[in-house]
């Protein structure tokens, strides 16, 4: 059985790194957070569609 | 875009949508779901539509030159065989690579997702998706974190963007050049097919059910807020147009009717509603028969589905489903292979005559159109539709 890594980002559908996961790397954030964060989860939505994308077909 | 063709565009879109709400249009919308018949059409091989991007919306954009529809067909392959091809995708072989060149594609059917997978399945299916099944399907994968590995994931990535965005700049200049809205924007499945499709397969999402149905019932729960979430985002926020969702396992008599209760039907339910709560319509693409799950079907909130009729008894479903939801269909695609273009044409009249005329339906073939269809055929649907379904 694969094994899971107990205490991981719970990983909501649309995302594969959630915000909340990497927004600590990049603080502190001078400017204006919420453009950064709304980039940050449309590029991850991708992400996450290329992955399923396999599987829904 | 001309004014000329932006009229064609909405007439044309009108017709569709008003058919979609059940409503009655000026004539009986045609709606063609046409994959490699599309190549044969314009002159081209497989291989060249699989392979070859221009040459695949070339071929679409012949038909609509040629034919008087309301929607575009779309591009005809389903998968862009490059993209695999970066990838070491090895589920698909492809006319030209892995078969002779006018050969359909063809899907390897395997348990790529293991019965001791589903616990980490179920925990986070999308790090299961990227550390078990990509490894498993893609050769260039077989050592993660290797160069190739690294590279196959940039290739096959930037490969979508790369199809994608050629098929939304196509959607574009059919409806600015000769004013063809498409059929469909997005897609979602039903979350028994998710599991039972690419990733149990049929012999083992069969023996899931008798060895492990809790586990199924677990899995199939967490599908639900992601297949919503895949319907949506594939769907670019499209609210006009409906969402496809082929629908396989659930055709009977894959499952009993106790198991498509259980197993099949809640989920789908779910996943139909909440897009439905967004907007968004699901056209109900049932291959095969669907006979006994019309009352069923029938559950979901109007107009929430457009219902499409392959081998379902359209008599029963226009009786059970008829005025709360649009029908499509169900013009055999044997009768389109094998038949005459007079056949065709006489069949077309029963569905207009017997099912068209309050409205809510949508000429269709049965299923997919594929490479076998005789161009005459094609022909007759179209012109038997156009001239004999005017309200």
């Amino acid at each position: 059985m694969t094994e899971i890594n107990k205490g991981e980002v719970n990983r909501l559908p649309g995302t594969t790194v959630p915000w909340n996961e990497i927004v600590e790397k990049m603080e502190p954030i001078q400017g204006n957070r919420d453009m950064i964060k709304a980039e940050w989860e449309k590029l991850d939505a991708f992400a996450y569609i290329y992955l399923w994308w396999w599987v829904q077909r | 875009m001309s004014s000329q063709m932006e009229k064609a565009y909405q007439e044309r879109l009108n017709r569709y949508v008003t058919a979609l709400n059940v409503g009655k249009p000026d004539k009986v919308p045609i709606r063609l779901q046409i994959s490699e018949f599309s190549a044969k059409y314009a002159g081209f091989t497989l291989q060249e539509i699989y392979y070859d991007a221009e040459k695949n919306i070339a071929a679409a954009t012949k038909l609509i030159q040629d034919f008087d529809m309301d929607t575009c067909p779309g591009a005809p392959n389903l998968w862009w065989a490059p993209l695999h091809d970066a990838v070491g995708a090895k589920y698909l072989k492809f006319a030209g690579r892995d078969l002779e060149e006018n050969r359909q594609f063809q899907y390897v059917e395997e348990e790529y997702m293991k019965p001791e997978d589903y616990d980490a399945f179920i925990a986070d299916p999308t790090k299961w998706i990227m550390d078990c099944l990509l490894p498993r399907i893609h050769e260039e994968f077989a050592e993660p974190g290797s160069f190739r590995a690294n590279m196959a994931l940039v290739k096959g990535a930037a490969a979508m963007v790369m199809d994608t965005g050629a098929k939304a700049q196509a959607a574009q200049m059919w409806r600015e050049q000769y004013g063809y809205p498409t059929s469909i924007a997005g897609m979602h499945k039903a979350p028994f097919d998710t599991l039972g499709d690419v990733l149990r397969a049929l012999r083992g999402i069969m023996i899931d059910l008798r060895k492990r149905p809790d586990k199924v019932l677990a899995a199939l729960d967490v599908l639900v807020d992601h297949n919503i979430f895949y319907g949506m985002a594939t769907s670019g926020g499209n609210t006009t147009l409906p969402n496809f969702l082929p629908l396989h396992r659930g055709a009977y008599p894959f499952l009993n009717e106790k198991q498509w209760d259980t197993f099949y039907w809640p989920t789908l339910k779910k996943v139909i509603e909440g897009l439905w709560e967004k907007g968004i319509r699901t056209m109900f693409y049932a291959e095969g028969n669907w006979t006994p799950y019309l009352e069923k079907i029938a559950e979901l909130p109007d107009k929430s589905i457009v219902f499409h009729v392959d081998q379902t008894d359209i008599d029963k479903a226009h009786k059970i489903l008829g005025g709360r939801f649009c029908i499509s269909g169900n013009v055999p695609n044997t009768l389109l292979s094998y038949g005459k273009p007079e056949e065709v044409s006489d069949y077309c009249k029963r569905l207009i005559d017997n099912y068209a005329a309050d409205g809510g339906f949508i000429m269709d073939a049965a299923g997919v159109i594929q490479y076998d269809a005789k161009v005459e055929n094609i022909r007759a649907l179209v012109e038997t539709t156009r001239e004999y379904g005017v309200y």
